[in-house]
Protein backbone atom coordinates (compact mmCIF):
# COMPACT_ATOMS: atom_id res chain seq x y z
CA UNK A 1 0.00 0.00 0.00
CA UNK A 2 1.04 3.66 -0.43
CA UNK A 3 -0.80 6.85 -0.35
CA UNK A 4 -0.88 8.74 -3.41
CA UNK A 5 0.38 11.85 -4.05
CA UNK A 6 -0.87 14.62 -6.12
CA UNK A 7 1.45 16.51 -7.96
CA UNK A 8 0.28 20.55 -8.53
CA UNK A 9 2.91 20.97 -11.79
CA UNK A 10 1.21 24.55 -11.98
CA UNK A 11 2.07 25.77 -8.54
CA UNK A 12 5.05 23.84 -8.04
CA UNK A 13 3.65 22.12 -4.92
CA UNK A 14 2.79 18.62 -3.83
CA UNK A 15 -0.14 17.03 -1.61
CA UNK A 16 -1.60 14.62 0.06
CA UNK A 17 -5.51 14.54 0.56
CA UNK A 18 -5.36 18.20 0.30
CA UNK A 19 -2.72 19.17 3.02
CA UNK A 20 0.72 20.20 1.04
CA UNK A 21 3.99 18.55 1.97
CA UNK A 22 7.53 19.93 1.05
CA UNK A 23 10.96 18.15 1.00
CA UNK A 24 13.05 18.86 4.68
CA UNK A 25 16.25 17.04 5.48
CA UNK A 26 17.14 16.16 9.10
CA UNK A 27 19.21 19.75 9.49
CA UNK A 28 16.53 21.91 8.88
CA UNK A 29 14.12 20.20 11.12
CA UNK A 30 16.05 19.60 14.19
CA UNK A 31 17.65 22.79 13.95
CA UNK A 32 14.26 24.30 13.96
CA UNK A 33 13.00 22.43 16.81
CA UNK A 34 16.17 23.19 18.45
CA UNK A 35 15.85 26.76 18.10
CA UNK A 36 11.96 26.97 19.49
CA UNK A 37 12.96 24.11 22.28
CA UNK A 38 16.06 26.62 23.14
CA UNK A 39 13.60 29.29 23.77
CA UNK A 40 11.37 26.65 26.79
CA UNK A 41 11.81 29.04 29.78
CA UNK A 42 9.74 31.64 27.97
CA UNK A 43 7.18 29.51 26.19
CA UNK A 44 5.95 25.53 26.25
CA UNK A 45 8.04 24.15 23.06
CA UNK A 46 6.88 21.02 23.18
CA UNK A 47 3.44 21.78 23.22
CA UNK A 48 3.64 24.10 20.74
CA UNK A 49 5.88 21.19 18.77
CA UNK A 50 3.26 18.78 19.23
CA UNK A 51 0.23 20.68 19.31
CA UNK A 52 0.75 21.92 15.67
CA UNK A 53 1.87 18.05 14.47
CA UNK A 54 -1.31 16.64 15.84
CA UNK A 55 -3.55 19.32 13.96
CA UNK A 56 -1.94 19.19 11.03
CA UNK A 57 -1.52 15.07 10.79
CA UNK A 58 -5.11 14.95 12.12
CA UNK A 59 -6.43 17.06 9.37
CA UNK A 60 -4.82 14.82 6.48
CA UNK A 61 -5.84 11.49 8.17
CA UNK A 62 -9.12 12.50 8.74
CA UNK A 63 -9.49 13.62 4.48
CA UNK A 64 -7.82 9.73 4.16
CA UNK A 65 -10.47 8.62 6.31
CA UNK A 66 -7.02 6.55 7.29
CA UNK A 67 -7.18 3.31 9.17
CA UNK A 68 -4.14 2.70 11.88
CA UNK A 69 -2.67 0.65 9.15
CA UNK A 70 -2.72 4.22 6.28
CA UNK A 71 -1.40 5.78 9.57
CA UNK A 72 1.79 3.55 9.68
CA UNK A 73 2.07 3.58 5.60
CA UNK A 74 2.00 7.10 5.55
CA UNK A 75 4.84 8.03 8.50
CA UNK A 76 6.92 5.42 6.66
CA UNK A 77 6.53 6.97 3.08
CA UNK A 78 7.24 10.38 4.75
CA UNK A 79 10.30 9.53 6.04
CA UNK A 80 10.05 9.57 9.50
CA UNK A 81 10.53 6.30 10.58
CA UNK A 82 8.55 3.11 11.17
CA UNK A 83 5.80 3.04 13.17
CA UNK A 84 3.65 0.60 14.95
CA UNK A 85 0.52 1.69 16.82
CA UNK A 86 -1.23 -1.89 16.66
CA UNK A 87 -1.73 -2.10 20.32
CA UNK A 88 -3.79 1.05 21.09
CA UNK A 89 -7.04 0.83 22.01
CA UNK A 90 -9.51 3.66 22.92
CA UNK A 91 -8.11 3.28 26.55
CA UNK A 92 -5.14 4.39 25.09
CA UNK A 93 -1.50 2.48 25.70
CA UNK A 94 1.95 2.44 23.85
CA UNK A 95 2.77 3.13 20.77
CA UNK A 96 6.27 2.56 19.18
CA UNK A 97 8.71 4.13 16.24
CA UNK A 98 12.10 2.35 14.83
CA UNK A 99 14.26 4.53 13.23
CA UNK A 100 13.13 8.13 13.70
CA UNK A 101 14.01 10.15 11.57
CA UNK A 102 14.17 12.96 14.94
CA UNK A 103 15.58 10.96 17.02
CA UNK A 104 18.15 9.62 14.69
CA UNK A 105 18.72 13.17 13.08
CA UNK A 106 18.93 14.92 16.74
CA UNK A 107 22.13 12.02 17.62
CA UNK A 108 23.46 12.69 14.71
CA UNK A 109 23.29 16.43 14.60
CA UNK A 110 23.71 17.67 18.54
CA UNK A 111 24.55 14.17 19.98
CA UNK A 112 22.66 12.15 23.01
CA UNK A 113 19.78 14.58 23.97
CA UNK A 114 18.42 14.40 27.86
CA UNK A 115 15.43 13.93 27.33
CA UNK A 116 13.09 12.51 24.71
CA UNK A 117 12.83 14.90 21.18
CA UNK A 118 10.38 13.01 19.14
CA UNK A 119 7.85 16.17 19.56
CA UNK A 120 6.37 16.40 16.00
CA UNK A 121 6.24 12.12 16.13
CA UNK A 122 4.55 12.92 19.49
CA UNK A 123 1.95 14.75 17.85
CA UNK A 124 1.78 12.30 14.59
CA UNK A 125 0.53 9.48 16.95
CA UNK A 126 -1.76 11.77 19.20
CA UNK A 127 -3.72 12.16 15.32
CA UNK A 128 -3.79 8.23 14.46
CA UNK A 129 -5.16 7.69 17.79
CA UNK A 130 -7.74 10.77 17.77
CA UNK A 131 -8.33 9.18 13.92
CA UNK A 132 -9.33 5.95 15.26
CA UNK A 133 -10.93 5.73 17.75
CA UNK A 134 -13.09 9.55 17.44
CA UNK A 135 -11.92 10.50 20.82
CA UNK A 136 -9.11 13.32 22.31
CA UNK A 137 -6.00 11.65 23.38
CA UNK A 138 -2.51 13.31 25.16
CA UNK A 139 0.67 11.57 23.91
CA UNK A 140 3.89 11.40 25.96
CA UNK A 141 7.49 10.16 24.58
CA UNK A 142 8.69 8.11 27.71
CA UNK A 143 11.58 6.64 25.19
CA UNK A 144 14.05 7.72 22.54
CA UNK A 145 16.60 7.03 20.83
CA UNK A 146 18.43 10.15 20.92
CA UNK A 147 18.41 9.83 24.78
CA UNK A 148 19.66 6.13 24.49
CA UNK A 149 17.16 4.09 24.19
CA UNK A 150 16.50 1.21 21.88
CA UNK A 151 13.46 2.36 20.13
CA UNK A 152 11.37 5.43 20.89
CA UNK A 153 8.32 4.82 22.86
CA UNK A 154 4.93 7.14 23.12
CA UNK A 155 2.31 6.64 26.23
CA UNK A 156 -1.32 7.49 24.72
CA UNK A 157 -3.63 8.81 27.53
CA UNK A 158 -7.26 9.64 26.92
CA UNK A 159 -7.30 13.26 27.63
CA UNK A 160 -6.32 16.68 26.49
CA UNK A 161 -8.05 19.21 23.62
CA UNK A 162 -11.62 18.33 22.47
CA UNK A 163 -11.30 19.46 19.21
CA UNK A 164 -8.49 20.34 17.24
CA UNK A 165 -8.63 23.48 14.92
CA UNK A 166 -7.89 22.40 11.02
CA UNK A 167 -5.14 23.07 8.99
CA UNK A 168 -5.46 25.45 6.40
CA UNK A 169 -4.67 22.85 3.81
CA UNK A 170 -3.51 24.44 0.41
CA UNK A 171 -3.55 28.09 1.67
CA UNK A 172 -4.10 31.15 0.18
CA UNK A 173 -3.22 30.38 -3.51
CA UNK A 174 -2.86 33.82 -5.75
CA UNK A 175 -2.10 34.06 -9.76
CA UNK A 176 2.07 33.35 -10.69
CA UNK A 177 3.57 36.83 -11.42
CA UNK A 178 5.23 36.50 -14.92
CA UNK A 179 8.53 34.88 -15.10
CA UNK A 180 11.43 37.34 -14.82
CA UNK A 181 13.57 36.91 -18.25
CA UNK A 182 16.61 36.06 -15.99
CA UNK A 183 15.28 32.78 -14.95
CA UNK A 184 16.55 31.20 -18.40
CA UNK A 185 19.27 32.75 -18.49
CA UNK A 186 21.50 29.91 -18.31
CA UNK A 187 21.96 26.30 -20.32
CA UNK A 188 20.11 24.42 -17.25
CA UNK A 189 16.95 22.90 -18.43
CA UNK A 190 14.97 23.42 -15.12
CA UNK A 191 11.84 21.40 -16.66
CA UNK A 192 14.01 17.86 -17.73
CA UNK A 193 15.16 18.79 -14.02
CA UNK A 194 11.74 18.68 -12.35
CA UNK A 195 10.54 15.94 -14.06
CA UNK A 196 13.73 13.37 -13.53
CA UNK A 197 13.04 14.48 -9.42
CA UNK A 198 9.53 13.57 -9.88
CA UNK A 199 10.92 10.20 -11.14
CA UNK A 200 13.55 9.30 -8.55
CA UNK A 201 12.18 7.08 -5.67
CA UNK A 202 11.33 9.59 -3.29
CA UNK A 203 8.93 7.38 -0.90
CA UNK A 204 10.42 6.15 2.48
CA UNK A 205 11.73 2.52 2.28
CA UNK A 206 10.53 -0.61 4.32
CA UNK A 207 12.65 1.15 6.95
CA UNK A 208 10.89 4.31 6.64
CA UNK A 209 13.47 6.30 5.28
CA UNK A 210 14.03 8.17 1.98
CA UNK A 211 16.79 7.75 0.14
CA UNK A 212 17.75 10.16 -2.27
CA UNK A 213 20.39 13.28 -2.94
CA UNK A 214 22.39 12.00 -0.05
CA UNK A 215 20.74 13.51 2.54
CA UNK A 216 17.96 12.20 5.45
CA UNK A 217 15.43 13.55 3.58
CA UNK A 218 11.30 13.88 5.03
CA UNK A 219 8.70 14.82 2.54
CA UNK A 220 7.42 17.00 6.14
CA UNK A 221 4.29 18.69 6.14
CA UNK A 222 4.36 22.62 5.41
CA UNK A 223 1.80 23.70 7.62
CA UNK A 224 3.90 22.20 10.32
CA UNK A 225 6.67 24.26 9.90
CA UNK A 226 4.23 27.14 9.30
CA UNK A 227 2.40 26.79 12.48
CA UNK A 228 5.36 26.33 14.61
CA UNK A 229 7.46 28.86 13.34
CA UNK A 230 4.60 31.60 13.32
CA UNK A 231 3.25 30.47 16.59
CA UNK A 232 7.04 31.04 17.88
CA UNK A 233 6.96 34.57 16.79
CA UNK A 234 3.74 35.13 18.09
CA UNK A 235 4.05 33.32 21.50
CA UNK A 236 7.71 35.35 21.64
CA UNK A 237 6.56 38.40 20.89
CA UNK A 238 3.79 38.62 23.83
CA UNK A 239 5.99 37.02 26.60
CA UNK A 240 9.07 39.13 26.06
CA UNK A 241 8.26 41.78 22.84
CA UNK A 242 9.98 43.49 20.43
CA UNK A 243 13.75 42.35 21.19
CA UNK A 244 12.07 38.52 21.30
CA UNK A 245 10.34 38.81 18.12
CA UNK A 246 13.87 39.88 16.66
CA UNK A 247 15.03 36.93 17.93
CA UNK A 248 12.97 34.41 17.15
CA UNK A 249 13.19 36.14 13.64
CA UNK A 250 16.63 35.73 13.37
CA UNK A 251 16.32 32.05 14.62
CA UNK A 252 13.97 30.64 12.00
CA UNK A 253 15.94 32.70 9.21
CA UNK A 254 19.43 30.89 10.59
CA UNK A 255 17.33 27.83 10.05
CA UNK A 256 16.98 28.80 6.47
CA UNK A 257 20.40 29.03 6.57
CA UNK A 258 21.21 25.53 8.10
CA UNK A 259 18.62 24.35 5.65
CA UNK A 260 20.76 25.81 2.50
CA UNK A 261 24.38 24.71 3.64
CA UNK A 262 23.12 21.12 4.64
CA UNK A 263 20.56 20.43 1.91
CA UNK A 264 21.49 22.61 -0.76
CA UNK A 265 24.81 21.58 -0.15
CA UNK A 266 24.40 18.09 0.43
CA UNK A 267 22.29 17.90 -2.70
CA UNK A 268 25.13 19.47 -4.91
CA UNK A 269 27.60 16.76 -3.87
CA UNK A 270 25.28 13.62 -4.06
CA UNK A 271 25.05 10.96 -6.67
CA UNK A 272 21.92 12.66 -8.01
CA UNK A 273 23.63 16.22 -9.42
CA UNK A 274 26.53 14.37 -10.35
CA UNK A 275 24.23 12.91 -12.99
CA UNK A 276 20.61 15.09 -13.54
CA UNK A 277 22.39 18.79 -12.59
CA UNK A 278 25.82 18.88 -12.93
CA UNK A 279 26.16 17.79 -16.42
CA UNK A 280 23.92 20.81 -17.78
CA UNK A 281 26.33 23.37 -15.40
CA UNK A 282 28.62 25.21 -17.81
CA UNK A 283 29.14 28.56 -15.87
CA UNK A 284 29.74 29.01 -12.31
CA UNK A 285 26.13 30.91 -12.32
CA UNK A 286 24.51 28.03 -13.68
CA UNK A 287 24.92 26.38 -10.07
CA UNK A 288 22.48 28.90 -8.68
CA UNK A 289 19.91 28.00 -11.45
CA UNK A 290 20.73 24.54 -11.16
CA UNK A 291 20.12 24.60 -7.31
CA UNK A 292 17.13 26.93 -8.12
CA UNK A 293 15.60 23.94 -10.86
CA UNK A 294 16.04 21.32 -7.64
CA UNK A 295 14.11 23.49 -5.15
CA UNK A 296 11.38 23.66 -7.83
CA UNK A 297 11.07 20.06 -7.43
CA UNK A 298 10.85 20.08 -3.67
CA UNK A 299 7.26 21.70 -3.01
CA UNK A 300 8.47 25.19 -2.09
CA UNK A 301 6.70 26.72 -4.78
CA UNK A 302 7.96 28.39 -7.57
CA UNK A 303 11.89 29.96 -7.43
CA UNK A 304 13.34 32.12 -10.67
CA UNK A 305 16.31 33.62 -10.44
CA UNK A 306 15.25 37.53 -11.17
CA UNK A 307 18.65 38.88 -11.48
CA UNK A 308 21.99 37.61 -10.98
CA UNK A 309 25.44 39.44 -10.95
CA UNK A 310 28.26 36.43 -10.44
CA UNK A 311 29.71 36.71 -7.28
CA UNK A 312 28.07 40.21 -6.09
CA UNK A 313 24.38 39.70 -5.84
CA UNK A 314 21.49 37.52 -6.11
CA UNK A 315 17.38 38.21 -6.48
CA UNK A 316 15.11 35.49 -6.28
CA UNK A 317 10.87 36.10 -7.11
CA UNK A 318 9.31 33.25 -5.63
CA UNK A 319 5.96 32.38 -6.68
CA UNK A 320 3.35 30.58 -3.71
CA UNK A 321 6.00 30.37 -1.43
CA UNK A 322 4.43 27.60 1.04
CA UNK A 323 5.54 30.03 3.78
CA UNK A 324 3.38 32.98 2.43
CA UNK A 325 0.62 30.50 1.31
CA UNK A 326 0.33 28.92 4.66
CA UNK A 327 0.80 32.29 6.61
CA UNK A 328 -1.69 34.23 4.68
CA UNK A 329 -4.57 31.36 5.50
CA UNK A 330 -3.63 31.05 8.90
CA UNK A 331 -2.69 34.40 10.00
CA UNK A 332 -4.05 36.88 7.67
CA UNK A 333 -1.66 39.69 6.26
CA UNK A 334 1.39 40.99 7.63
CA UNK A 335 3.33 44.44 8.56
CA UNK A 336 6.55 42.56 8.25
CA UNK A 337 8.01 39.50 5.73
CA UNK A 338 7.37 36.07 6.58
CA UNK A 339 9.34 33.97 4.59
CA UNK A 340 12.82 33.29 6.42
CA UNK A 341 13.29 29.70 5.14
CA UNK A 342 13.60 31.34 1.41
CA UNK A 343 15.23 34.55 2.84
CA UNK A 344 17.88 32.17 4.35
CA UNK A 345 17.76 30.19 2.27
CA UNK A 346 18.91 33.25 -0.41
CA UNK A 347 21.80 33.87 1.25
CA UNK A 348 22.86 30.63 2.00
CA UNK A 349 22.91 29.32 -1.73
CA UNK A 350 25.02 32.36 -2.74
CA UNK A 351 27.61 31.44 0.02
CA UNK A 352 27.40 27.72 -0.87
CA UNK A 353 27.92 28.76 -4.42
CA UNK A 354 30.53 32.16 -4.13
CA UNK A 355 32.04 31.65 -0.72
CA UNK A 356 31.67 28.20 0.44
CA UNK A 357 33.25 27.03 -3.39
CA UNK A 358 30.69 24.25 -3.58
CA UNK A 359 32.11 22.89 -6.39
CA UNK A 360 34.82 21.80 -4.54
CA UNK A 361 32.92 19.29 -3.23
CA UNK A 362 34.13 20.48 0.21
CA UNK A 363 33.05 18.36 3.68
CA UNK A 364 29.83 20.08 4.95
CA UNK A 365 31.06 20.43 8.47
CA UNK A 366 30.12 22.45 11.44
CA UNK A 367 33.23 24.20 11.17
CA UNK A 368 32.81 25.48 7.56
CA UNK A 369 29.56 26.27 8.15
CA UNK A 370 30.38 28.85 10.40
CA UNK A 371 33.52 29.98 9.15
CA UNK A 372 30.63 30.65 6.00
CA UNK A 373 28.59 32.52 7.48
CA UNK A 374 30.31 34.45 9.81
CA UNK A 375 33.86 34.93 7.98
CA UNK A 376 35.48 37.36 4.91
CA UNK A 377 32.50 38.71 3.02
CA UNK A 378 29.94 36.61 2.70
CA UNK A 379 26.12 36.84 1.89
CA UNK A 380 23.59 38.15 3.93
CA UNK A 381 19.63 38.21 2.39
CA UNK A 382 16.49 40.32 2.72
CA UNK A 383 13.18 39.48 1.67
CA UNK A 384 11.97 42.84 -0.12
CA UNK A 385 8.47 41.69 -0.76
CA UNK A 386 6.18 39.40 0.15
CA UNK A 387 3.07 38.42 0.18
CA UNK A 388 1.94 38.21 3.52
CA UNK A 389 1.93 41.90 3.23
CA UNK A 390 0.39 42.53 -0.08
CA UNK A 391 2.52 41.63 -2.94
CA UNK A 392 1.90 39.78 -5.61
CA UNK A 393 5.16 37.64 -5.04
CA UNK A 394 7.66 37.15 -2.70
CA UNK A 395 10.93 38.71 -3.75
CA UNK A 396 14.89 38.42 -2.02
CA UNK A 397 18.17 39.66 -2.48
CA UNK A 398 21.38 38.40 -0.95
CA UNK A 399 24.47 40.70 -1.31
CA UNK A 400 27.80 40.41 0.43
CA UNK A 401 27.82 42.52 3.86
CA UNK B 1 35.43 2.97 25.67
CA UNK B 2 35.08 4.58 21.96
CA UNK B 3 31.80 4.26 20.23
CA UNK B 4 31.71 3.23 16.89
CA UNK B 5 30.21 6.36 15.93
CA UNK B 6 33.36 8.60 18.02
CA UNK B 7 35.89 6.59 15.68
CA UNK B 8 33.66 6.97 12.46
CA UNK B 9 34.46 10.94 13.44
CA UNK B 10 37.71 11.00 14.07
CA UNK B 11 38.95 9.46 10.41
CA UNK B 12 36.88 12.07 9.01
CA UNK B 13 38.84 13.88 6.84
CA UNK B 14 40.93 11.59 6.27
CA UNK B 15 42.78 11.03 2.61
CA UNK B 16 44.08 8.31 0.83
CA UNK B 17 44.95 6.83 -2.59
CA UNK B 18 42.73 4.13 -4.30
CA UNK B 19 45.03 2.58 -7.41
CA UNK B 20 46.81 5.67 -9.29
CA UNK B 21 43.89 7.34 -9.98
CA UNK B 22 41.17 7.65 -7.53
CA UNK B 23 41.52 9.79 -4.27
CA UNK B 24 39.37 8.32 -1.08
CA UNK B 25 38.73 10.79 1.48
CA UNK B 26 36.11 9.74 4.72
CA UNK B 27 33.09 11.78 5.29
CA UNK B 28 30.20 11.61 7.44
CA UNK B 29 27.23 10.85 6.37
CA UNK B 30 24.13 12.77 6.61
CA UNK B 31 22.99 9.76 8.94
CA UNK B 32 25.71 9.04 10.54
CA UNK B 33 27.25 6.16 8.48
CA UNK B 34 30.51 5.80 7.06
CA UNK B 35 31.02 7.51 3.36
CA UNK B 36 33.24 7.85 1.54
CA UNK B 37 33.89 10.02 -1.49
CA UNK B 38 35.95 8.43 -4.65
CA UNK B 39 36.83 11.02 -6.98
CA UNK B 40 38.66 10.64 -9.75
CA UNK B 41 36.47 8.92 -12.63
CA UNK B 42 35.33 8.20 -14.58
CA UNK B 43 33.60 5.76 -13.85
CA UNK B 44 31.99 4.31 -16.81
CA UNK B 45 29.52 1.03 -17.68
CA UNK B 46 32.82 -1.26 -17.15
CA UNK B 47 33.35 -0.07 -13.30
CA UNK B 48 29.99 0.16 -12.66
CA UNK B 49 29.21 -3.80 -13.89
CA UNK B 50 32.08 -4.38 -11.47
CA UNK B 51 30.53 -2.37 -8.86
CA UNK B 52 27.37 -4.45 -9.39
CA UNK B 53 29.23 -7.60 -8.55
CA UNK B 54 28.85 -6.70 -5.12
CA UNK B 55 24.57 -6.69 -4.94
CA UNK B 56 21.89 -5.57 -6.71
CA UNK B 57 22.22 -2.84 -9.09
CA UNK B 58 19.34 -0.10 -10.44
CA UNK B 59 19.15 2.42 -12.71
CA UNK B 60 17.71 6.02 -13.28
CA UNK B 61 17.72 5.99 -16.87
CA UNK B 62 18.10 10.15 -16.84
CA UNK B 63 19.29 10.10 -20.17
CA UNK B 64 16.37 8.99 -21.57
CA UNK B 65 14.71 12.58 -20.01
CA UNK B 66 17.28 14.54 -21.33
CA UNK B 67 20.75 13.85 -23.12
CA UNK B 68 22.31 16.55 -21.18
CA UNK B 69 21.79 13.93 -18.35
CA UNK B 70 23.92 11.02 -17.01
CA UNK B 71 22.16 7.69 -15.55
CA UNK B 72 22.23 7.64 -11.54
CA UNK B 73 23.73 4.44 -10.62
CA UNK B 74 22.78 2.82 -7.10
CA UNK B 75 24.26 -0.43 -6.25
CA UNK B 76 22.61 -1.81 -2.71
CA UNK B 77 24.84 -4.64 -0.63
CA UNK B 78 24.68 -6.36 2.67
CA UNK B 79 26.57 -3.51 4.41
CA UNK B 80 27.02 -0.72 2.04
CA UNK B 81 25.09 1.31 -0.57
CA UNK B 82 27.43 2.90 -3.54
CA UNK B 83 25.74 5.39 -5.73
CA UNK B 84 27.50 7.73 -9.09
CA UNK B 85 26.55 8.64 -12.33
CA UNK B 86 27.32 6.53 -15.20
CA UNK B 87 31.14 8.35 -16.34
CA UNK B 88 30.91 10.89 -13.14
CA UNK B 89 33.77 11.36 -11.49
CA UNK B 90 32.46 10.34 -8.67
CA UNK B 91 31.50 7.53 -6.73
CA UNK B 92 29.88 7.44 -3.14
CA UNK B 93 29.85 4.66 -1.02
CA UNK B 94 27.96 4.29 2.67
CA UNK B 95 29.00 2.10 4.97
CA UNK B 96 27.21 0.42 8.28
CA UNK B 97 29.37 -0.81 10.79
CA UNK B 98 29.01 -4.51 10.22
CA UNK B 99 31.50 -5.93 8.15
CA UNK B 100 32.50 -2.28 7.04
CA UNK B 101 36.38 -3.03 6.51
CA UNK B 102 34.93 -6.19 4.81
CA UNK B 103 32.78 -4.15 2.39
CA UNK B 104 35.86 -1.69 1.83
CA UNK B 105 38.22 -3.58 1.06
CA UNK B 106 36.12 -5.40 -1.33
CA UNK B 107 34.38 -1.82 -2.94
CA UNK B 108 38.08 -0.64 -3.55
CA UNK B 109 39.59 -3.63 -5.18
CA UNK B 110 36.74 -3.15 -7.44
CA UNK B 111 37.72 0.07 -7.99
CA UNK B 112 41.24 -0.41 -8.35
CA UNK B 113 40.54 -3.03 -10.89
CA UNK B 114 42.12 -2.02 -14.22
Amino acid sequence: MSIRVDTHPDRFVASIAGEPHVFHCHHYNCFLQKSIVDQSALLDAKRLLTDAAAEVVYTELSALKATTDTAEVLFGQLGFGVLDAKALTAQGGNATVKGSHYALGWLSKFGKASEPVCYFVAGFVEAAARQKFGAAFQVKETACVASGANACTFEVKPGGRATLPPSVGMGTLTPFVERPAFATRTSVDEGAIITACAGLPLAGTIEGKIDAFGVSLTRHYSNYYNLISYRFDQQMASVAGEAATAAARMLLTEAGQVCAFHTFGGIMESAEWEGLIKPMCKTTEDWVYGMVSVVNALGWGRWSVAALDPGRRLELVVDGSYESNGYLAAFGTSATPRCHLATGGTSGLMNLVYHANIMSRPALTPQLYEKTFTEGHFFVARETECRSMGAKACRFVAERL
Amino acid sequence: MISPSQRRQGLVGFKYRVGDAIEAEVRRSCRDEFKILYVGGPFGRLAWARLGTLGQTSVFEASKISPKMKDVMRVRAEGVRVEGALDGEVVIAFFTEHRRSERRHALEALLRAP
